[in-house]
């Protein structure tokens, strides 16, 4: 990486055609977002200052949020708005524009215990990068830049067992998208597909849910924000139908030193009470291929007002990634644990 | 004496002057003397007393509104010691109409200081041509002139009231009652005929006997006549007879002798006569009995209500064999009388007593304890064929002993069986050989006891409780065996929650005993007793908690709606179930209690979050939380299916 930056910086020295390249690529980038996003950005923002729908229960029910891999499970949650590479397929899809620029994951938890429920999620995700010319060595070299545009599909899965030989599940299927906007922002768009089956009669139903994501680095810094259902609706066989309720994550990461990140994140219930909030670090530990994560969490503040202990861990091989999360749950349900596995390609 | 000195002087002479009567005239009554009890008419002399703070004064009245005569204020004399009297002869009051309040100014002014004057207003009435009530007749309601302390005095009245203005009346009974009210009085009008007779009812609860006077003939009765125009009219001669004792009241008649057997030829017969009170005059007529040939009979008063009459039989051979009443009258100071008819004496010179055949005790058990029944069997006959009827005298049993509690029921002409039921409190000692009598009474007055049979009294219990052998606090089984040591006793009980089971036997060889005890599901207190064969209850064993326990398992439904329950049941034992749902992001949604000590606990859900809102259709965990009264808590977590529809 030294190495580049030294190359990068002879190639401006040296006037070569990367800036004047670059320049001109910018610009025409700039307008094609101005004249195509614009409007969007202006919808979305239309659309999360649209008034509150009729009174219906902030707490989630079916199709719930839960996080979907390992490590942000291990680190409290903090990652949903600041996910990364492939899981962020089902986190915060800006985070798509991060990372290898193909990828694969899988992940299976068991939610609390008993066994009761059980949860898959699976994702994978093409990322298109900029390609930055640079005069190397007496010729012009394209090198890959920034992540411009990704796409991204995730399938989660949730199977309950009910009383009896009854089960009930719901299936969602996501749909991604991320680009690179104006001053730095990435946004992200995902549209899930929803459907819930059960072998209770009128217990099932489907629908559409449609998410949106904004993220931004600054420095060694980032931030960022994703509205989840901020447009939906599902339609059961025989409840009343709906939208899902809202929400809302925050997050904010710093990097630190040595390999260390500490992360804080929030999760809003539509009105904007705070569901949960969490800090958390991860370590990447220097010479080994290993990433611990821990973090406390406090959950449902206006409720209960618990504790959580969050921890996980990962281990990496070349471009394979096996990762173990845990999270503590409400008292006398026991806690989560999830396992994944996580492939890329260059 | 010097100049100065006789200056002082006079000042105190006049201020003494001036004190005598001068400064405001201060008032302090006026009375109307004459005429009383009416209303002022015309030519009427009207005499009013009046009394002011000092004598001097310069009083005057003006009856100008009483009469309409123009003759100016009338002056009074000074009577000293501040006493005025006015003395007015009314005019014609012709053109005025009756009132009851025409008032007459009445004035005082200092001698000394004519700007010194007091002013007041006395009301009278005028009465030139409305008539006065008029007394016609009064009587006690119930007739007669006698009265008893504590009676309701009830006197009818009725008065002539054509042209009366609001005829009221009343009664002075201060010749009965010193402390007599008038508002004590109860006042009623019964009707009116056709010729202005109204007729009044006048009712009064008298006090008793230390509130009245003391009691005698011909005490007069005031009864009052009031009109609207000062007419008080009095009726004294009602007059009636006070009596603050009645009339004599027996206690009780019995023969004293001969008391197993009728009278016969010159017996002294002993009567024992009791009356409310001594001082009584007290005799017995013999007449059914000898035909009043044994002569007078004595009545001794003995005191305290009891006199005794001695009567020598007089002849009786010829009569035939028979029960005759003797009546005895009791006659007061007064002359009240009473007879009493109760007392019955036989004649009996020939008729035979019963026979006793013989007696049995049911069982031939002889040994008995409290609440036992005492059942005896015997058999009697009559010689000469007459009605004869048998009673128990269980004395020696029971001191306090009443025949009549001894149920006795005919078999067979001569058989009975008489049932007692012996009593907890009270009993004699326990002893060996106690006698049962049964007596046999006929219509001659014959009377025969037998005492041939004896029981034994035991009324001894074990002396302590039974020694259980350890039990446990909790069990899941609704059956356990209790077993122990019982010394001394036959029998231990065992009261599972208040309900006795048992008794079951005691071996009196070990005093051991075990037996199946039948638990509730909950928590159950267990006392036991020790028992001997006579029944005789030993003392309690201190209370044993057990708590059975059940499943506690839960049932809803799936899908779960709305105002649907969670049915916790096997619930015994528990003391408070709770359920709590959460959603799969760990939030809880709803929280659900209930207390309560059933076998089956309903928990309802009307589906709403802790915000009111209805929750959203989906999958929830159940946390469902039993606790037992011995405070333990069971935790389960189950899925649950929503739809909110």
């Amino acid at each position: 990486m030294r190495g580049r930056v030294r190359q990068e910086r002879s190639s401006r020295a040296a006037g070569g055609p990367r800036g004047d390249g670059g320049r001109t690529a910018n610009a025409r980038m700039r307008r094609r977002w101005a004249g195509g996003l614009g409007p969007g950005l202006a919808l979305l923002v239309s659309l999360l200052l649209m008034p509150a729908r009729e009174a219906r229960a902030e707490m989630a029910g079916a199709f719930p949020h839960i996080e979907p891999w390992p490590s942000s499970l291990a680190l409290g949650g903090t990652t949903d708005a600041l996910g990364e590479g492939v899981e962020a397929v089902l986190g915060n899809p800006t985070g798509m524009l991060e990372g290898p620029r193909r990828a694969f994951a899988f992940s299976h938890a068991s939610l609390f215990s008993g066994g009761l429920v059980r949860h898959q999620a699976a994702a994978v995700r093409w990322l298109k990068r900029e390609t930055n010319p640079v005069w190397e060595q007496g010729r012009v070299t394209r090198t890959p830049g920034k992540g411009r545009l990704a796409v991204g599909l995730g399938i989660t899965n949730l199977a309950g067992e009910l009383p009896g030989s009854d089960t009930y599940g719901e299936l969602q299927i996501a749909l991604c998208l991320a680009r690179r906007v104006l001053l730095g922002l990435q946004s992200g768009f995902r549209l899930r597909i929803l459907q819930a089956r059960s072998s209770v009669d009128g217990a099932g139903g489907g629908g559409l849910a449609f998410d949106f994501g904004l993220e931004r680095a600054i420095g060694r810094a980032r931030a960022g924000m994703v509205a989840r259902s901020v447009v939906s609706d599902l339609d059961w066989d025989r409840s009343v139908d709906g939208p899902l309720p809202r929400g809302y994550d925050l997050g904010l990461q710093y990097d630190l030193r040595l390999g260390g990140t500490i992360l804080a994140g929030a999760s809003l219930h539509e009105g904007g009470a705070v569901r949960r909030c969490a800090v958390a670090t991860s370590w990447r530990v220097p010479g080994a291929p290993l990433v611990l994560r821990a973090g406390p969490a406090w959950s449902d503040p206006g409720g209960e007002s618990r504790g959580e202990l969050s921890s996980g861990i990962s281990l990496q091989v070349g471009g394979l990634s096996a990762d173990y999360g845990m999270r503590t749950g409400p008292p006398g349900l026991g806690e989560i644990h999830r396992f994944a596995l996580v492939a890329s390609l260059p | 004496m010097s100049h100065s000195g006789r200056i002082g002087l006079l000042a105190l002479i006049l201020l003494s002057l001036h004190g005598a009567a001068g400064g405001t005239p201060k008032h302090r009554e006026t009375l109307l003397l004459a005429p009383l009890g009416r209303g002022i008419g015309a030519g009427d002399t009207v005499l009013v007393q009046t009394r002011w703070d000092s004598a001097g004064y310069q009083v005057t009245a003006n009856f100008a509104p009483l009469d309409g005569a123009g003759g100016g204020p009338v002056m009074a004399s000074d009577l000293s010691n501040g006493y005025y009297r006015i003395s007015y002869v009314t005019g014609s009051m012709a053109g005025l109409s009756d009132s009851p309040g025409v008032v007459i100014p009445v004035n005082a002014m200092s001698r000394f200081d004519s700007s010194a004057a007091t002013y007041l207003r006395f009301t009278v009435c005028r009465n030139a041509s409305t008539p006065r009530p008029e007394h016609l007749r009064s009587f006690l309601r119930d007739g007669g002139r006698r009265i008893y302390a504590g009676d309701s005095l009830i006197v009818r009245t009725i008065w002539q009231a054509a042209g009366v203005r609001s005829l009221r009346v009343a009664a002075d009974l201060r010749s009965l009652v010193p402390r007599f009210q008038e508002s004590a009085l109860t006042v009623r009008e019964i009707g009116a005929d056709g010729a202005g007779a109204d007729t009044f009812e006048i009712a009064y609860d008298l006090p008793g006997k230390s509130d009245l006077v003391p009691e005698a003939n011909g005490i007069p009765l005031t009864i009052i006549g009031r009109d609207s125009l000062c007419s008080d009219v009095r009726f004294s001669e009602l007059l009636i007879d006070l009596r603050t004792s009645g009339p004599p009241a027996p206690v009780s008649q019995r023969i004293l002798f001969p008391i197993d057997r009728g009278v016969r030829d010159l017996d002294t017969l002993r009567i024992e006569s009791r009356w409310d009170s001594a001082g009584y005059f007290v005799r017995a007529d013999f007449t059914e009995l000898d035909g009043g040939t044994g002569g007078l009979a004595s009545a001794l008063d003995e005191g305290g209500g009891l006199y005794t009459i001695r009567y020598r039989i007089g002849t009786i051979a010829g009569l035939p064999d028979s029960a005759v009443a003797i009546p005895i009258t009791a006659v007061n100071p007064l002359g009240d009388s009473f007879t009493d008819h109760s007392l019955r004496a036989c004649r009996n010179q020939t008729t035979p007593p019963p026979v006793h055949l013989n007696s049995a005790l049911k069982n031939n058990r002889t040994r008995y304890s409290k609440n036992d029944t005492l059942v005896v069997y015997t058999r009697w006959s009559s010689p000469a064929g007459i009605d004869f009827s048998i009673e128990a005298d269980y004395r020696a049993i029971f001191p306090a002993f009443e025949p009549s509690k001894a149920e006795v029921r005919e078999i067979s002409p001569d058989s009975f069986e008489v049932s007692y039921i012996l009593p907890v409190v009270g009993l004699a000692p326990d002893t060996v050989g106690i006698p049962v009598v049964i007596r046999a009474r006929d219509a001659r007055c014959s009377v025969v006891a037998d005492s041939t049979l004896r029981i034994e009294l035991d009324t001894t219990p074990p002396r302590q409780p039974p020694v259980l052998d350890p039990l446990p606090s909790e069990t899941t089984e609704t059956t356990i065996t209790v077993s122990g040591t019982a010394q001394d006793a036959a029998w231990v009980s065992v009261s599972v929650n208040g309900a006795p089971q048992g008794p079951f036997a005691v071996d009196p060889s070990t005093w051991r005993f075990s037996t199946p005890i039948d638990l509730a599901s909950g928590l159950n207190s267990l006392i036991s007793w020790p028992e001997d064969e006579l029944g005789n209850l030993g003392p309690r064993t201190l209370e044993k908690k057990i708590l059975v326990v059940a499943g506690r398992s839960i049932n809803y439904p799936t899908p779960f709606r709305p105002g649907d329950e969670f049915i916790v049941s096997d619930a015994a034992g528990v003391r408070e179930a709770s359920v709590h749902l959460y959603n799969l992001e760990g939030t809880r949604v709803a929280d659900l209690k209930r207390t309560g000590n059933s076998l089956e606990m309903r928990l309802r859900w009307e589906g709403r979050d802790r915000e009111g809102d209805l929750a959203q259709p989906g999958y929830y965990l159940l946390k469902i939380r039993s606790v037992g009264y011995d405070g333990r808590a069971r935790e389960q977590v189950l899925p649950m299916l929503f739809m909110n529809d």
